[in-house]
């Protein structure tokens, strides 16, 4: 192993987190004077892999999306790190299930997030509909959404629900019914993506929005975003709502239930490795665990969740009425389509293009999922 | 650590020769080797052999790897190269069921597998070419299509439906039967029967095809086209470039003014949202605007397109909705030998470009199956296992002569039409990705231009360089045809002031690229650059106002002008 003096340490992120990974940088240099750190900034996944693959390999990558496929190749098993610095348990299950491929762990996951239901509060005080509670069901989360859409307390028309029209987006509801996209291994969609429960799931879904109640939709040009009563959002939309100075307006609950179905979510996240290429892999990791696990300032105003409940902690995250909510799916989520085969992530815009078409009755459900099925 | 290093001697022993250091490797490594593949290709046997293959392979070259560091990664682009060869349209249950398995579906008889195997390949590749939207593909691929049709011309029509729907469509002896109308065993009946059918002719063709030579020729050919010179200093967006090439190779020389202005890229601006990466210049309707370049010129072009879904792939928002291909050679080079030997060079999207750009539109001039190598117009060559792996896959030849051709005047106002409303409006093609969003047209300067004054925001150096280096010339190209036009054209004089306006938009947007030069290292990004920066953008922002200005204001004259013809 080389000497820790004089190294510089190479760091490639597709332009994610710039300033967090720059704090770092600072402060790591600050406490170890002779190692430089160099962040570079890659437009894209692609990109980042042009460095894995050039003459000055990075030593540590990050990636947008946790591709297993080519963290497997190019970064080294972190379990090792983890258990030596006794970081496993501190970090949520439902990460550290979603993230594993087998007994190895090829990258830390970060940029963690699960989707919630954000309501308006006062859109339902207003038109005087009680807020949802976490046991509601897929027919009480229907009604409440057809129930607020279009009536109008002012000049602008109201849409029970924001959420894009995206297969990814229904994911949740489809797993949350005990349907799925594809087999536990990703080998297949047959079976699953045409199951009853799957066809029901996005049945109800595509009956939503050609109820008009639904935006953005292809059937409303002019539908707006902040005309909506509800949003399925990712805890990113809550950080815009901060950012908006209304976070006090909104509060958030769990996707509904379906009957014989199960407590389930997707989960979204980056991930940062060490390269197996890396000369100097215990050096990059004290970086990297600078970075992902002793950087609370890094959620001082959140986009995303910790992955650790003692940041978690430390941030005060734990406690807060929304955030806290996110932390709490993280013990329900699920291995999603994205991560269990790569043939299906990469059909996803045609899938939605489809459905795009399905929500404007110029394509059949059934018909599409037999097209999709040929994807996997 | 520590246990990392017997790893790296052990590579070095390897690389020295030692084979039981090799062995040793072999032994750590061969688990998660059949876990990459069989997460590929879903099917654990065929995982173990190909890891089988792959290591025999690393075994023989292993002298070539040049760091011990990078046994790891460069075992697995092995395996994944492994992997693709053997990989039939997504592996051996998605559009394809290898005749071997209908063995294990009940008629126990395994022989011949290799030449059923092959066959299904064949079936598979024209399945998946009829299933494509993009009706050329069909015409360029006769000889696999052709191929495919020899097999299934002799079984008759009920054993052909049950053959392609086990085959083609992977339906299961049980829903073939419901489909069908027929028992489960008749099935497999007409499964047995139409297999033994076309083991028969396969064999006679391929012995009558060997005989004849034809095989031989075709798996061991070569072609390299002379092309002629362009004769005209070449335009920054390279696509253009290329095309232009392609059409003088096909004895048609277009100024690359025209086919800039005709093709609107004289016209564009696009600006990636997040920061100043230049990825906005490849953003559009590759399809629409590939055919559009060569369509206003009289010509058809065939496209050939799709993404390999286990790389990682470059300009996510173009390729978003390309079939999801794999990287076998059926696909790919009798695309190339087809257009190469009608005398086409080959328009593709490069990802082995070389620094300074990471990925951009080459041409291809030759093939030479021998070396396994294609050249490229301007030197150098990229091999077959590039071609046919590389992430995104798309590919343009010249496939004949339009009828009609729209009139030069036509071909203007279209043109005009097309600049102010990418202008106004920005790009009509819209990605569905949520991960990146661009802003186009006039708003494009204002994006960039906002960027630049947000001191919070890192700037991306090399993609503001690229920017301000193509954007100055397309517009200097829409000057050049602007003023062309004016001078062939009666009646548009406002054409020629809009000619001049965006003349010096792109002296201004020279400036930029002097200030920040493309591929070059430079000075820092200082609060003073920046603010430089800003200054040559908003100016041209000014001036391309105008310039659209004028443009509309032509546009309206001519409308009020055909109204009157009209009315006459």
């Amino acid at each position: 192993m080389k000497s820790n003096q004089d190294y510089t340490l190479k760091v490639v992120t597709p332009n994610r987190h710039l300033h967090d990974w720059l704090q770092a940088k600072s402060v790591f240099e600050r406490l170890n004077p002779h190692i430089g750190v160099s962040i570079i900034q890659a437009a894209d996944n692609f990109a980042v892999m042009k460095q894995l693959e050039s003459d000055s390999p990075p030593d540590i990558v990050h990636l947008r999306g946790y591709d297993a496929h080519v963290l497997d190749a190019y970064c080294i098993d972190h379990y090792g790190f983890l258990r030596e610095d006794q970081l496993e348990e501190d970090i949520y299950e439902g990460v550290l299930r979603v993230a594993r491929s087998g007994e190895r762990l090829s990258a830390i996951p970060m940029e963690v997030t699960t989707s919630l239901i954000l309501y308006d509060k006062s859109v339902f005080d207003r038109e005087g509909v009680a807020y949802p509670s976490e046991d509601w069901t897929w027919n009480d989360f229907s009604a409440v959404v057809q129930r607020l859409s279009g009536s109008t307390g002012s000049s602008e028309r109201l849409c029970g629900l924001y959420m894009d029209p995206d297969i990814e987006n229904f994911e949740p509801f489809v797993m949350r019914s005990k349907g799925s996209y594809l087999s536990s291994d990703g080998t297949t969609a047959r079976g699953y993506l045409n199951s009853p429960r799957t066809i029901e799931a996005l049945d109800n879904i595509i009956a939503l929005y050609r109820s008009g109640s639904v935006s953005p939709s292809p059937l409303d040009s002019d539908a707006r975003k902040d005309c909506c009563a509800m949003k399925f959002q990712f805890s990113w939309s809550a950080a815009q709502i901060r950012d908006e100075g209304k976070l006090e307006q909104f509060g958030c609950v769990g996707l509904p239930g379906f009957p014989n179905g199960t407590e389930a979510n997707m989960l979204y996240m980056d991930a940062a490795g060490v390269t197996r290429q890396s000369s100097n892999p215990g050096l990059a990791w004290a970086f990297l665990r600078l970075f992902l696990f002793e950087s609370p300032d890094r959620f001082k105003e959140p986009w995303d969740l910790p992955i650790t409940r003692s940041l978690a902690a430390r941030t005060g995250m734990n406690s807060h009425p929304l955030w806290s909510r996110f932390l709490d799916e993280l013990a329900v989520v699920q291995k999603s389509a994205f991560y269990l085969n790569k043939n299906w992530n990469a059909a996803r815009q045609r899938i939605n293009h489809d459905i795009l078409d399905i929500i404007r009755g110029d394509s059949d459900l059934k018909k599409s999922i037999q097209q999709w099925l040929s994807y996997v | 650590m520590s246990e990392l290093l017997p790893e790296h001697q052990l590579v070095e022993q390897a690389r020295r020769g030692d084979t039981e250091a090799f062995g040793e490797l072999t032994l750590i490594y061969r688990r998660q080797a059949v876990r990459w593949a069989e997460g590929m290709t879903h099917d654990r046997s065929l995982a173990e052999d190909i890891v089988q293959d792959a290591f025999v392979q690393a075994y023989l070259q292993i002298h070539t790897l040049k760091e011990s560091g990078q046994f790891v990664p460069w075992l697995y682009r092995i395996l994944s190269n492994y992997v693709r060869m053997r990989m039939r349209r997504g592996g051996p249950y998605r559009r394809e069921r290898p005749f071997s398995s209908w063995a294990d579906a009940g008629n126990g008889d395994r022989d011949g597998s290799e030449s059923a195997g092959f066959l299904a390949e064949q079936c598979s590749s024209a399945f998946s070419l009829q299933g494509c939207d993009i009706p050329e593909q069909l015409l360029l691929n006769k000889e696999l299509l052709n191929d495919t049709d020899k097999y299934l011309g002799c079984l008759n029509e009920k054993e052909r439906e049950v053959f392609e729907a086990s085959c083609l469509h992977q339906r299961t002896p049980q829903e073939i039967a419901a489909d069908l109308n027929m028992t489960v065993p008749t099935v497999y009946t007409y499964m047995y029967r139409s297999r033994q059918k076309i083991e028969r002719y396969y064999k006679g063709w391929r012995i009558d095809a060997f005989r004849d030579g034809s095989v031989t020729s075709r798996t061991l050919s070569r072609r390299t086209l002379r092309l002629p010179v362009m004769g005209e200093k070449e335009t920054k967006s390279v696509l253009v470039n290329h095309v232009s090439h392609m059409l003088l190779s096909a004895g048609y020389k277009v100024p690359l003014c025209q086919l800039m202005g005709e093709s609107g890229f004289a016209f564009r601006m696009k600006v990636f949202n997040q920061t100043t990466f230049s990825d906005g210049i490849y953003i559009f309707d590759w399809h629409e605007e590939v055919k559009k370049l060569f369509r206003n010129t009289g010509f058809e072009v065939s496209i050939v397109s799709g993404q390999i879904s286990h790389l990682p792939v470059p300009v996510e928002a173009a390729v978003e909705r390309f079939p999801v291909v794999t990287a076998e050679e059926d696909s790919v080079l009798p695309f190339i030998r087809t257009a190469i030997r009608s005398g086409n060079p080959v328009l593709f999207f490069d990802t082995h470009t070389e620094a300074p750009v990471l990925h951009d539109w080459s041409l291809l001039c030759g093939y030479d199956d021998k070396k396994r190598t294609c050249s490229l117009a301007g030197g150098g060559t990229r091999t077959y296992l590039e071609l046919i792996s590389s992430p995104v896959r798309f590919m343009a030849a010249i496939s004949g002569r339009l009828e009609w051709a729209a009139s030069q005047e036509d071909r203007l106002i279209e043109s005009l039409r097309f600049a102010v409303n990418y202008a106004r409006e920005g790009c009509s093609y819209r990605p569905l990705t949520p991960y990146v969003s661009y802003t186009s047209g006039l708003a494009a300067y204002a994006k960039w231009i906002q960027q630049l004054h947000n001191p919070h925001l890192i700037l991306n150096r090399h993609g503001l360089g690229h920017m301000a280096m193509v954007y100055a010339d397309s517009r200097k190209h829409a000057a050049r045809y602007l003023q062309d036009r004016s001078e062939a054209v009666a009646n548009y004089d406002s054409l020629a002031h809009a000619a001049e306006l965006y003349a010096e938009v792109s002296g201004d947007l020279d400036r930029l690229c002097t200030l920040v030069p493309f591929g070059e290292c430079g000075p820092d990004l200082t609060w003073e650059i920046r603010q430089q920066c800003v200054e040559y953008l908003t100016n041209a922002l000014k001036l391309e106002e105008q310039a659209v200005a004028c443009i509309e204001s032509v546009l309206a004259r001519w409308t009020e002008e055909r109204n009157d013809n009209n009315e006459v």
